[in-house]
């Protein structure tokens, strides 16, 4: 991810440098929680681990910067997010076919082929460079709109950044509110809970998994056009976030959608302070690395609500 | 052992099938295939020319690639999406040692890590240790290494130093001293050894190919086994999940760790090829005499690695077809059908898995070592052993169809075609729609993949077959009727 942190005006000492990580640590972080949640969304519904969840990211963020050459914001975001939506739709479509006949593996190959097809046609449309994005808030200056920026206990703090925590703290609330309060909310967690009982109380248990599906991919969607201005837009970024969200989502236990938040903050923290103090050319493995220490120790997650409600 | 009865209507399902499909075929007609495949393997270079030689050979890495990782996925039923790392481990291990001999200054480091990972994989199997007991055993083997590096104790000292104290560290356990006492010696003696012979191949200015390839034989050997034994409790998506950050990780480190690697820019390059036929040893000229014969032609470097690579496949496919149809087979594909009800028939699960994980990877090493080792090539780099290719061999798998030896031949031999086909394809300019044709591989393999899982998830030959004698019945019934 081709974080820019040249150009920012030199680093006022180690305090400055590590508050300056915890920044962008933080902001890596939401996006690791946002595809966490859409992990857990989807898991929680169908059982399947989308592998092509980080796709959906992609697909926000390639469609917010190709657009936002011709049509402002607010014209392209909605149809960014459509674009996810549609994603999702599909992958949905690919998964529920084969759903109750497939063994694991053959869920497993499909998302991932979704995954690589997706990857493949954003290449093929938009091209293999990355595609720089205008910040939601900037100034123009010299013809470039430039970001505005703070400064917090000697870190940089771009405007983009906030608009990132901010709309995962948003998103966060929402779906918080939209699983407790609304009767499509409610539907969808005794899904979750108990699939049969569902269907004999009425619900739709397909119509509930291409929902998962569409709202997972919306929310990945949502994060991508966010983050565009702050990693570029770039047709394979999809891989490495939707590999650290679920690292996010194993942490906080699948299906959890609450832990992984925490623990997708957490894991951005870490990734950005260990990448930058100690070991900077191993950075994109270190989410890996935990990944599989949680996986070994502890498969069901640091963080498991699960327990405590059976 | 077919009269216990289990209630679980899958577990008994998934038992049934690994009993009824024993049935010994008679000895003589099992050899068929095999005399088929090596009159094919023998005659085929008269007829192709140099491109189709190229290609054979990528077939064969590829079918050794999938052969290994269908022993894994298709009989035993687990997922590796990290599978082109043991691949590039391969490649990379004998690549190193054959050309860029190991800078002075890593090779004790090296020493240390690889002789740790021994003795941890002595550890685990002797012991069965695990949870805080193998962590503790590996913090106390990085220590002594790290004591025995700084403090300079000679081998002689070091060797009863790592015995004593992990045979007291064994006893304080209660793991029982003399496993660890072994395992101490194991961990020695591997830094020991990794230690001299990396120094000669310093001096020597790198091992020969063969060397390389035995040495990343057994490096991948440990590190499957290490990797294995931990992942392979995992089940479904988590294994799935696991076994990808392993693939990441060990790419991320090999176009990171420029020193030995040579990183993602450069590579390696001008690695020595294999001349099998060259080198043979006097007393052997006459294999080469007798194969330049069938082929017509004096043997070109590209025709010698050709009967190399496929000599390699020839051997894999007897002892994989051997395996599967063994006790040690059997015992996979219970565990394929219900790793409950294997278990509740005295079957030790983890052992088969992590062997069978073991015996895959070593396959993906030598596949590796012969793709390092290419006439006429000898390069690598990282993207080589990507994620992707994981993908792509789990494409072959699928399109051979899981569970069949003879099917990954086929799968891989159709998935190169198709990516050569691509490639054309794409060099060719051809427009569609306005649209400049590169990157499509990514599409068509999507495509390929989700088409084959929905359509025929037990892969072409089977399901084109299946489908074939289902219509043939029908029309039969059909046929039957109207008399």
């Amino acid at each position: 991810m081709g974080r820019h942190i040249c150009g920012r005006g030199s680093l006022v000492g180690n305090l400055g440098q590590v508050s300056q990580l915890i920044v962008s640590g933080i902001t890596s972080g939401c996006i690791y929680s946002i595809v966490a949640i859409g992990f857990s969304i989807i898991y929680s519904s169908t059982q399947v681990i989308n592998f092509a969840q980080g796709e959906f990211v992609m697909v926000g963020a390639m469609v917010v910067a190709v657009m936002l050459a011709k049509v402002g914001l607010h014209i392209a975001f909605p149809i960014a997010v459509l674009a996810g939506c549609l994603a999702g739709a599909i992958v949905a479509l690919f998964v529920l076919i084969p759903l109750r006949k497939a063994s694991v593996v053959a869920l497993i190959i499909i998302t991932v082929g979704a995954s690589i097809m997706f990857r493949g046609l954003a290449q093929l449309f938009w091209g293999e460079t990355a595609i720089p994005v205008a910040p939601f808030t900037g100034v123009m200056k010299d013809g470039i709109v430039e970001d505005r920026t703070f400064r917090l206990l000697g870190a940089v703090v771009q405007a983009q950044e906030l608009w990132v925590i901010g709309v995962t703290v948003l998103l966060v609330l929402g779906m918080h509110l939209f699983f407790k309060y609304t009767l499509v909310g409610q539907a969808m967690r005794a899904c979750s809970k108990n699939p049969i009982g569902a269907k004999l109380v009425g619900i739709s248990v397909r119509r509930t998994i291409v929902l998962s599906f569409v709202m997972a991919a919306a929310l990945g969607a949502v994060a991508g056009v966010t983050v565009s201005p702050v990693f570029y837009a770039k047709c394979n970024m999809g891989t490495a976030l939707g590999l650290k969200g679920f690292c996010a989502a194993v942490l906080g236990g699948l299906g959890n959608s609450g832990g992984g938040v925490f623990a997708g903050v957490i894991l951005g923290v870490v990734e950005s302070l260990a990448g930058g103090l100690l070991w900077s050319d191993y950075r994109e493995a270190i989410a890996f690395v935990i990944l599989l220490v949680i996986l070994f120790i502890k498969p069901e997650g640091l963080i498991s609500l699960r327990k405590r409600e059976v | 052992m077919q009269s216990v009865s289990i209630d679980t209507k899958n577990d008994a399902h998934g038992l049934a099938s690994t009993m009824v499909c024993e049935r010994k075929v008679a000895g003589a007609w099992n050899l068929l295939p095999f005399a088929i495949f090596v009159v094919v393997y023998l005659m085929l270079p008269r007829f192709a020319q140099e491109k189709q030689i190229t290609a054979l050979i990528y077939i064969g890495i590829n079918v050794l690639l999938v052969v290994g990782l269908n022993l894994l996925m298709g009989y035993t039923g687990q997922v590796s999406l990290g599978h082109a790392a043991f691949f590039g481990m391969g490649a990379y291990t004998s690549a190193i040692l054959t050309v860029r001999p190991v800078p002075q200054d890593v090779i004790p480091g090296m020493a240390v890590g690889i002789g740790v990972m021994t003795g941890l994989a002595a550890l685990s199997s002797l012991t069965r240790a695990s949870g805080w007991r193998l962590a503790a055993g590996t913090v106390l083997l990085f220590t002594l290494s790290w004591i025995v590096r700084f403090v300079q104790v000679p081998m002689w000292a070091a060797m009863p130093m790592y015995a004593v104290a992990l045979g007291a560290f064994g006893a304080s356990a209660k793991l029982g001293w003399p496993k660890c006492f072994i395992s101490g010696v194991a961990c020695a003696g591997a830094t020991w050894i990794v230690h001299s012979f990396l120094e000669r191949t310093l001096a020597n200015n790198g091992a020969s190919p063969w060397t390389g390839m035995l040495a990343g034989v057994l490096l991948v050997c440990v590190v499957a086994y290490i990797i294995g034994g931990q992942v392979l409790r995992l089940k479904g998506h988590h294994l799935a999940m696991a076994t990808l950050g392993f693939g990441v990780i060990v790419e991320i480190v090999f176009r990171q760790w420029t020193a030995v690697t040579g990183g993602s820019s450069d590579g390696i390059y001008g690695i020595p090829p294999i001349l099998a036929v060259d080198d043979l040893p006097r007393g052997l000229k006459f294999i080469g005499t007798s194969l330049s014969v069938l082929t017509g032609r004096s043997l070109s470097p590209q025709d010698q690695y050709y009967f190399l690579v496929w000599a390699f496949v020839l051997v894999a496919l007897v002892v994989s077809i051997n395996i599967v149809r063994s006790r040690v087979g059997r015992a996979f594909r219970a565990v394929h059908g219900s790793e409950i009800a294997a278990e509740s028939l005295g079957v030790d699960t983890e052992r088969y898995k992590v062997q069978v994980f073991v015996l895959s990877a070593a396959m993906a090493s030598v596949a590796g070592s012969l793709y390092a080792h290419n006439a006429g090539i000898g390069y690598i780099n990282p993207s080589e052993f990507s994620f992707v290719v994981s993908v792509e061999l789990m494409v072959m798998v699928v399109v051979g169809g899981m569970a069949s030896v003879w099917g990954s031949l086929f799968g891989a031999a159709s998935i190169q075609v198709l990516k050569n086909w691509i490639l054309t394809l794409e060099k060719s300019e051809v427009s569609l729609c306005g649209l400049e044709l590169h990157g499509l591989e990514p599409i068509i393999f999507g495509a390929v993949l989700i088409v084959m899982m929905i359509v025929l998830p037990q892969g072409l030959v089977r399901g084109v077959s299946d489908a074939v004698v289902t219509g043939w019945r029908a029309i039969g019934r059909v046929m039957r009727k109207t008399e």
